[in-house]
């Protein structure tokens, strides 16, 4: 079942939120940072998901007010009917409490929300037993011959029991609910009954006929309810839901006449009109089509009202008033939804068409326009070709143009601002936040504090396809760390390619000779060819720790990315040689398969230990970088550490976002 | 009427004076009246006396500011926007005001709160080198428990130093134009000291200019930015402070731009008559 569910403002600010069990507020907080800020999606989830802990989180977004909702749920559970929950709660709370919320400008509200949310997670537990497993329920109920009487004992007693076992949702007495439900918003829906023309009449005895019948013997029932299944989550989620059942009997006990719609509209409905019911379930599980919804809805009532009818409550008739409010509110909001989509397509009124044309078109100069995804549509258009120009990865620019698009949708111009410019400056936002590392990259520092306070080398290892560059950025970055007065380690673990480790000592004298009057000290740590890198890299930096050296740079052979047996061989050598810092060197090369190296080789070193940061390099002799450079920084969440602008060992840069943002939007 | 404006002819029609003014007043104003109407009160013109909340991740940011208004810690999460409100100095008392004489008491002032994250530090770093917005003052919150550990220290540090350094930029474009250019209040708001691991509000202290003085010193050997010195003028690299030596202290940051105290507190146990009666003097100044 639910764990949490809340409704946050992007302010930060939990508006609402109802907890069954208690789970610490760093798994939220890792969804926003990871999915939401970092916008690094977890593997197979097509971020319609996120995993932390023992828990799943979904969430939906509703960015005109600014809110997000997450639920929060064990990851053993498959519970089907999230996204629907997510939904209509999104509907419900954004329609209830727009203005508030609006005013509050993303600070706390008073939102007394607590009983729409339990009447709506019960009637779609009512739901997920009707379509997934509403045949033994009602096959235990006790259909009278007029089919009017309904036992309702054994239900009782197994709802008891069920309730000793699961008290997580107990019916909650309702005091005082349904205060701006107005008997009016009830009547309609009696109403349409008698003129409804797609009203099937089903006669009692026969519904109970068709109840009464063994399973098997339902022609294409057995095959069809596997599908329904199946859709709704696989057999765990069937399994499951012999629990989740149960608080949904608990309310279902038979109540008056018109009360009996929502109840048959989840279970019995299904049963009555076999045809429609099994489509409905096998347009994903428990559907979200309203509409498809609303088509059900006469003709269940017209088997409730002729079948089921006994007393209530007054807790239950509270109840119920409070599922027609919500139902209300839901109704309307996607009518207001299917009219704004219409609206899209053409204009309804004339008169009114034109009145809005002009007040849109003053809009589009004067500022004070609320964005549809319409409107940004051209100047997103526009500025994807241009990234696109600029050699951004295809993936990449469309992932980044859409999410631009989608937190522009609901924003309302400023005065005298063009959409082409708030289009702009979103994107700059983006693309900075992109470039942006979240950790330190004062390398420096780094080596000072590791040295001060565990004394030992501070070790960096340089990855890399062949003939990247490895070797000549690793030398570099140790010409640099020289000029820091630092003692530096070359370990050369290329035992690879031949002339590798004379390469390296030709660099090592050279920088020894560069350095001497800086007083830095380099030194080279060498065993030939042919023997096991990870072990070597272990050796040196044991020999490292021993000589009291402050760095150690490992230089590793150069592979292609999808060389399967030499990438392995890299889990190991992460785990001996235990590096700081992992660094990748990459070509800004136009047309390489950079976005794809970084991949792969952030995959390489096993579950816990990923790339630190790129090293782009050759920067001098291509002209548009910074597009292979966001492409990668984009794919991976890595940032980039270094730059290489030249064959000087002087040629080495960090980078600046806002240089390069200015670059790449030029 | 005739008599008093001069009238002209033309295709049989008389303009008089009164109406051509009128009518081009009216081509004039459509546009102005027609943006106000339109934009109302979303407009981007900062309010005009900003409190800034700023500081690293998890430090009790958006709790302060709800606390203002709640008086008590409102559950949050991590934030990803900032949030502008409107306060009247009531809400520094340390008991809920009645909402009626709200009005009755100074003028009302902003608190901006911004998220923490080191992807979205661009909210809190633009607000102070924005030349239209005035901030009043800087509220830098941190988290004396978390900062124990290496990694924390060193993302609250390097967060400080990014905005002591926008601070000192826009001091210096300050005084090139204006002469009566003031230090920006800053508080450092050692929070969460109702944790038994949180560190003194002096050792803090000392932690932190010592911390800064190290960046400043990496900073400074640190290797060249990419794209530095092709367009001169702004991102030429500055450092914190005077460059006559590493050391940073808060007295010495004064001629650059920033005053800076420290006090602890604790939004959970409901301590911060510190900070809000700096909040007062902030805004009193
Ligand atoms: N123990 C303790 N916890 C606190 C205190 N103040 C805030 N917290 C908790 O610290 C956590 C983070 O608080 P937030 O206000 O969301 O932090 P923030 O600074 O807005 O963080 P970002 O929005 O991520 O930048 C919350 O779980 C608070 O409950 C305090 O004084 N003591
Ligand atoms: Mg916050």
């Amino acid at each position: 079942m639910l764990d949490l569910f809340e409704v946050i403002t992007t302010s930060g600010v939990v508006l609402w939120s109802k907890s069954y069990a208690p789970v610490k507020t760093s798994v939220i907080n890792s969804l926003i940072s990871d999915v939401f800020i970092e916008e690094r999606t977890q593997p197979g989830s097509e971020g319609k998901w996120f995993k932390k802990d023992s828990y799943t989180l979904k969430w939906t977004h509703a960015a005109d007010v600014g809110l997000i909702f997450v639920a929060v749920y064990q990851s053993l559970l498959q519970l089907t009917w999230i996204d629907e929950l997510l939904d209509k709660v999104k509907k419900l709370f954004v329609t209830l409490y727009e203005h508030e919320i609006k005013n509050s400008k993303g600070t706390k509200i008073q939102c007394p929300f607590d009983q729409y949310f339990d009447s709506i997670i019960r009637s779609l537990e009512r739901k997920a037993v009707g379509t997934v497993a509403s045949r033994p329920t009602l096959e235990n109920t006790n259909l009278g011959a007029g089919g009017k009487v309904l036992k309702t004992d054994p239900l009782n007693t197994e709802a008891k029991d069920a309730n000793r076992e699961e008290d997580w949702l107990e019916a909650p007495p309702m005091p005082g609910v349904n205060t701006n439900a107005s008997p009016k918003s009830r009547v309609p829906v009696t109403d349409k009954l008698p003129t409804d023309p797609t009203g099937i009449e089903i006669t009692s005895a026969s519904l109970a006929q068709t109840l009464l019948q063994p399973p098997g013997r339902r022609p294409g029932r057995a095959r069809r309810s596997r599908k329904s299944t199946g859709h709704s989550g696989g057999s765990s989620a069937h399994a499951s839901s012999g629990e989740e059942r149960s608080p949904a009997r608990v309310n279902s006990k038979p109540r008056r006449g018109k009360e009996m719609r929502v109840w048959a509209e989840d279970g019995i409905a299904g049963v009555a009109g076999e045809e429609q019911k099994l489509d409905y379930s096998g347009a994903g599980g428990i559907s979200t089509d309203e509409e498809h919804e609303e088509s059900m809805r006469p003709r269940a009532e017209a088997i409730d009202q002729s079948t089921w009818g006994t007393t209530t409550s007054q807790g239950d008739f509270l109840l119920k008033d409070l599922d027609y409010e919500i139902d209300d509110i839901l109704k309307k909001a996607n009518a207001k939804e299917t009219k704004e989509e219409a609206n899209k397509t053409g204009p309804s009124g004339l008169a009114s068409g034109l009145a809005a044309g002009a007040m849109g078109y003053f809009r589009n100069f004067v500022g004070g326009k609320t964005l549809t995804k319409e409107d940004t549509e051209k100047a997103i258009a526009g500025i994807m070709t241009h990234l696109l120009e600029k050699n951004v990865a295809r993936e990449a620019a469309v992932q980044i143009c859409e999410s631009v698009q989608t937190s522009l949708t609901g924003q309302k111009t400023g005065s005298f601002q063009s959409t082409e410019s708030l289009v702009r400056i979103a994107m700059e936002d983006a693309l900075r936040k992109i470039l942006t590392p979240t950790t330190s990259l004062d390398l420096l520092r780094e080596i000072g504090q590791v040295g001060e306070s565990e004394s030992r080398p501070y070790v960096i290892s340089i990855v890399g396809v062949n003939g990247v560059g490895k070797s000549t950025n690793l030398s570099k970055i140790c010409f640099f760390l020289l000029q820091n007065k630092l003692k530096v380690l070359i370990a050369a673990c290329d035992t690879f390619r031949s002339g590798a480790v004379e390469q390296l000592r030709v660099h090592a004298r050279n920088l020894k000779e560069l350095s001497e009057r800086e007083g830095g000290v380099v030194e080279l740590y060498e065993k030939g060819y042919g023997k096991d890198a990870a072990n070597i890299a272990k050796d040196a930096v044991a020999y490292a720790a021993g000589q009291q050296f402050d760095v150690v740079l490992i230089d590793t052979a150069g592979r292609r990315h999808n060389d399967q047996r030499l990438m392995s061989s890299l889990e190991k050598f992460a785990k001996f040689a235990n590096p700081d810092k992992i660094l990748m060197v990459g070509e800004a090369l136009v047309g390489s398969d950079s976005v794809q190296q970084a991949r792969n080789f952030n995959a390489a070193f096993g579950r816990d230990r990923k790339l630190d940061g790129f090293i782009i390099s050759k920067c001098d002799t291509v002209g548009d970088m910074v597009g292979t450079l966001i492409s990668m920084v984009f794919a991976t969440g890595i940032p980039v550490v270094f730059l290489g602008v030249g064959q000087n060992y002087t040629d080495l840069r960090t980078l600046n976002v806002k240089w390069a943002v200015g670059l790449l939007m030029s | 009427m005739a008599s008093l404006s001069p009238q002209w002819e033309f295709l049989g029609i008389q303009f008089s004076l009164t109406i051509l003014l009128i009518s081009l007043l009216v081509v004039v104003l459509i546009p102005i009246v027609l943006s106000r109407v339109l934009v109302a009160s979303t407009s981007k013109t900062g309010p005009s006396s900003v409190v800034l909340l700023a500081g690293p991740r998890e430090a009790g940011k958006t709790s302060f500011l709800l606390y203002l208004q709640e008086k008590t810690l409102v559950a949050t999460q991590t934030s990803t926007t900032p949030s502008t409100v409107k306060l009247s100095p009531t809400a520094l008392e340390s008991s809920k005001s009645e909402d009626g004489d709200s009005s009755a008491f100074g003028k009302p002032f902003h608190l901006k709160d911004t998220p923490g994250h080191p992807k979205l530090r661009s909210f809190a770093l633009t607000t102070i080198t924005d030349p239209t917005a005035s901030c009043l003052g800087i509220v830098y919150m941190l988290d004396s428990a978390a900062i124990i550990a290496q990694p924390r220290l060193t993302d609250t540090v390097e967060y400080l130093y990014e905005l002591l350094l926008a601070v000192q930029k826009r001091y210096t474009v300050l005084s090139e134009t204006t002469t009566t250019a003031e230090p920006i209040p800053l508080l450092i708001a050692c929070n969460k000291n109702d944790l038994f691991t949180a560190l003194p509000s002096a050792k803090i202290s000392s932690q932190l200019q010592s911390e800064l003085g190290r960046m400043k010193e990496t900073k400074r050997k640190g290797l060249l930015n990419a794209g530095a010195g092709e367009n001169d003028d702004e991102d030429l690299e500055q450092v914190l402070g005077d460059d006559r030596s590493d050391q940073i202290t808060w007295e010495g940051l004064r001629e650059f731009g920033v005053d800076v105290s420290l006090q602890s507190g604790s939004i959970k146990s409901g301590s911060v008559g510190g900070w809000t009666s700096w909040v007062s003097e902030c805004l009193e100044a």
